[in-house]
């Protein structure tokens, strides 16, 4: 089943970093939300469904920039991808994953030409499709009609021409048709551009069916690219008994006397950090779990996943109605109205599941955030600055070496005044840059 | 955390009127507006700024120094409502509904006149103010740490794929901290003079 996608990612070694879904699940007009992905959709929806759409794991977003590409049309999206360390090697900072979804017209064309699915530019690019084309090189124990022939013609002649790869393994079928007359078939194609073509260390279809009439793939990239992300503390566990003797040893030192801005913001800072240090020191990290799962069984640094999933929803029938799906259950569930769940999926999708799993937590009441799509800014480091200069005046960095005076008319600071503002500090506020939140 | 410590690393910055740098720099979250016809505009776009823990005690307790001495020294004009403990514009309602309703009942025509100052905290020019400051006889400490306050800050745009490096910008106060409020109200003291 569709929902099942996110959850069979357990099974894999690393959790996937992208995720390409066509025909996402549209519930009451808005897209589903998975824990800890961010959705990126080339359409507002409620205007018009998407076809193709990202999820990016939100650890992995905290490692790179990325920048969406949206075209006016749903069946198109692209994910520009930035590193300032390079993706596969220190001098390919920016990788491009598109996703295309074409349907077929009466006259043996597909809705996307292959000069909108190929176009000359440079980089890195992986390109992922259902192009709704059959290709002797991905299926060659089919027999190709005369019409089949002529369609793919075009596009492998433009991947050749741009010195794209295939990256199918040959003979393996994505598609198994609703209908038991209708043969399998090879429709979802990934093609690598010859920078990025020698790094996806295999494709493959290890993941359980969703469901779908398509099945997933899985393509592992071997790039240092991905960091564990840092863990984070655990304010919950923290001993505060001991904090509270360790905070009692800790002596700060008159400032130098006279100091310059930099010294007495070195001393400050010193100091600080030895308070936020013994906090730390008796706070447990706590790391996601599914990352957990990728620190376990990798290093730093080895190779991560991209999926790039394709599936029907409405109105199809799942072909694989196995036990593995009613496995795969509890992981990932549906949230939200049993009723109107019932109502909205199709009956096939509730027929597959038990009807207690569809209590559960998967679509989305709130939309995801529309990303800033501004003209003239091709990188997410553009997109900052048109943002801050809107927003902000910027300003050169001044740090005046002046030596500071005291003042003699300060009105002495007093700890009752400290202990007013921290009686009165709101517990839910946000924390900001240094990840301390009020009620520490 | 303990207040004695707070309090003392607080006390010396404050004695040298001081906002530390460090202090200064703000996580923004960048959320769009709902209901933009496009959103290819920066201004389909809000940004809501965090700022550090550590700096908030500071400021709110400055807030309250600054509210202190500016209505010792007047620049709180005693009409305003808004943006102060315990003065709201619900405040403000009510003598303007009378103000309104007096002359109607004596069957005078009214017009009432709103004036919305666009971008208020962020038009501010941080050292024309801290001049006012000064001129009205603030404590020179107020006027310093106010000057190191608003100036020097750097913010962090978080968006999905942001590059997540900090950007130093101006601006005239900013949003989301205790004091700002404050410190705009006393920047447009002299409208209600201007404007009786």
């Amino acid at each position: 089943m569709f929902l099942s996608l996110f959850g069979s990612f357990s099974q894999l070694a690393q959790t996937p970093s992208v995720v390409a879904l066509q025909d996402p699940l549209v519930y009451r007009g808005k897209l589903s939300s998975f824990q800890f992905y961010s959705c990126f959709s080339p359409l507002s929806i409620g205007t018009k469904k998407p076809r193709v759409v990202f999820y990016v794991f939100s650890f992995f977003l905290s490692t790179i920039s990325l920048l969406p590409r949206f075209f006016d049309r749903g069946d198109i999206i692209a994910l520009d991808l930035f590193t300032p360390d390079g993706f596969f090697n220190p001098s390919m900072t920016r990788f491009t994953i598109n996703s295309y979804s074409s349907k077929g017209r009466s006259n043996n064309t597909r809705s996307l030409p292959p000069d909108l699915i190929f176009p000359y530019l440079p980089g890195l690019k992986l390109t992922l499709s259902d192009l709704n084309i059959h290709h002797p090189t991905d299926d060659p124990m089919r027999n190709f009609k005369e019409d089949e022939l002529a369609t793919f013609v075009p596009y492998f002649d433009r991947a050749t021409e741009l010195g794209f790869s295939l990256l199918n393994t040959a003979g393996v079928y994505t598609r198994f048709s609703m209908s038991l007359v209708s043969r399998p078939g090879v429709l979802d194609l990934a093609f690598a551009c010859p920078l990025v073509a020698p790094y996806p260390s295999e494709w493959s279809d290890p993941l359980p069916s969703t469901g779908s009439d398509h099945i997933p793939i899985l393509l592992p990239f071997d790039a240092p690219l991905f960091r564990a992300p840092p863990p984070k503390p655990n304010w919950g566990m923290t001993d505060w008994p001991q904090v509270d003797k360790a905070l009692k040893s800790i002596k700060i030192p008159p400032p130098p006397p006279l100091p310059t801005s930099h010294a007495l913001g070195v001393w400050f800072d010193t100091n600080l950090n030895k308070i936020s240090a013994t906090l730390a020191l008796h706070t447990p990290q706590v790391r996601h779990p599914q990352v957990q799962g990728v620190v376990h069984h990798n290093s730093l640094g080895t190779s991560k996943g991209l999926q790039l999933h394709s599936l029907g929803v409405q109105g199809r029938t799942p072909p694989f109605l196995s036990s593995d799906v009613g496995q795969s259950r509890p992981v990932l569930v549906l949230q939200g109205n049993k009723e109107g769940k019932k109502e909205s999926l199709v009956p096939a999708l509730v027929e597959g599941y038990p009807p207690d799993s569809l209590d559960s937590k998967e679509i989305c009441h709130s939309p995801p955030p529309r990303f800033p799509e501004l003209p003239g800014a091709s990188t997410p480091l553009e997109l900052n600055v048109a943002l801050l200069d809107h927003n902000f005046l910027r300003s050169p960095v001044t740090a005046p070496q002046t030596i500071l005076l005291p003042f003699w008319d300060v009105l002495a600071l007093e700890a009752s005044e400290i202990d007013r503002v921290l009686a009165c500090s709101s517990r839910s506020s946000a924390p900001a840059p240094d990840k301390t939140p009020n009620s520490v | 955390m303990a207040p004695a410590l707070i309090l003392n690393l607080l006390a010396h910055l404050l004695s040298y009127g001081y906002h530390r740098p460090s202090l200064k720099t703000a996580d923004g979250i960048v959320l769009d507006k709902p209901g933009k016809p496009s959103y290819d505009s920066p201004s389909s776009f809000h940004i809501i700024v965090l700022f550090q823990t550590f700096s908030k005690i500071l400021e709110t307790i400055m807030n309250g120094r600054h509210t202190c001495m500016a209505r010792i020294t007047g620049l709180i004009n005693p009409h305003q409502c808004g943006s102060l403990a315990g003065l709201s514009v619900a405040d403000a309602c009510n003598p303007l509904t009378n103000a309104i309703r007096t002359p109607q009942m004596d069957k005078r025509k009214v017009s009432t006149l709103f004036l919305d100052i666009k971008g208020e905290l962020d038009n501010v020019n941080p050292s024309s103010r801290c001049d006012m400051l000064s001129v009205k006889g603030l404590s020179p400490y107020l006027v310093s740490w106010t000057r190191s306050f608003l100036t020097g800050r750097s913010c962090h745009l978080l968006f999905q794929g942001s590059p997540k490096s900090f950007a130093p910008f101006s601006v005239g106060t900013p949003q989301g901290s205790p004091v700002s409020p404050l410190l705009f109200v006393i920047y447009v003291w002299r409208l209600h003079i201007e404007i009786p």
